[in-house]
């Protein structure tokens, strides 16, 4: 098997191809989905697949750029993994889990952007308290007082 | 937190809001925490061994 990071066309992102790909463990994250879609679509993310040479879909992560005291930063607005994928390793991807592998593509992109114009940091909200780990296995560091994580890259 | 224009409405469940920008007020604390922080080892490390990232154009290929 073949691994693949794909920016997909706007036309992919409208709800049916893109929600068709995909697998949901419930309605809460499609609908999640549907407004990351949306918001790339608006241009105000950007969605990177990790597909394989069959045009499945594993997952996405989307990014978008801000800043937080005045340094520029990679923000990741979304990670999801597709139900049927989650919790495998694949040999392919250096025997990462999909969300891992989608990490490091996070913090390549940062860096290649950072080649270019200064990106400092990428920044993330965990959706829900346990992701926290998750992260923190990344070295991401949370702050004290808001619930955001940061990876100096 | 600020939601974008998509206005996008904080989840009861999470405290996620998609298209949330990080906070540019911290307290001294975090603001010294952010600016102390130092790129990460494993992970410069474990990114050295991974072939140059490509990204394929889904315009090509049905995405």
């Amino acid at each position: 098997m073949v691994f693949s990071v794909t920016s997909p066309a706007e036309s992919f992102l409208r709800p049916q191809p893109f929600l068709n790909k995909l697998q949901f463990a419930d309605d809460h994250e499609r609908q999640y989905v549907r407004k990351i879609a949306k918001l790339a679509i608006d241009n105000k993310s950007r969605i990177y697949l990790l597909t394989n040479e069959i045009d499945t879909v594993y997952g996405f992560i989307a990014l978008s750029l801000a800043s937080t005291i005045s340094m520029p930063c990679v923000v990741i607005d979304y990670l999801f993994t597709s139900l049927p994928y989650r919790k495998t390793q694949y040999a392919e991807l250096d025997h990462r889990k999909v969300s891992e592998h989608l990490l490091d593509v996070a913090v390549l992109i940062a860096r290649e952007v950072d080649t270019r114009l200064p990106v400092h940091y990428i920044a993330l909200q965990p959706a829900h308290d346990k992701l926290v780990n998750f992260y923190q296995r990344f070295e991401f560091k949370r702050l004290h007082l808001k619930d955001w994580m940061f990876l100096r890259i | 937190m600020v939601a974008t224009k998509a206005d996008i409405k904080k989840d009861s469940k999470t405290k996620f809001i998609l298209g949330a920008r990080p906070p540019q007020r911290l307290s001294k604390e975090d603001r010294e925490l952010l600016l102390n922080l130092k790129p990460s080892v494993k992970t410069q490390s474990r990114l050295a061994h991974l072939p140059p990232l490509k990204i394929v154009d889904g315009a090509t290929c049905g995405f």
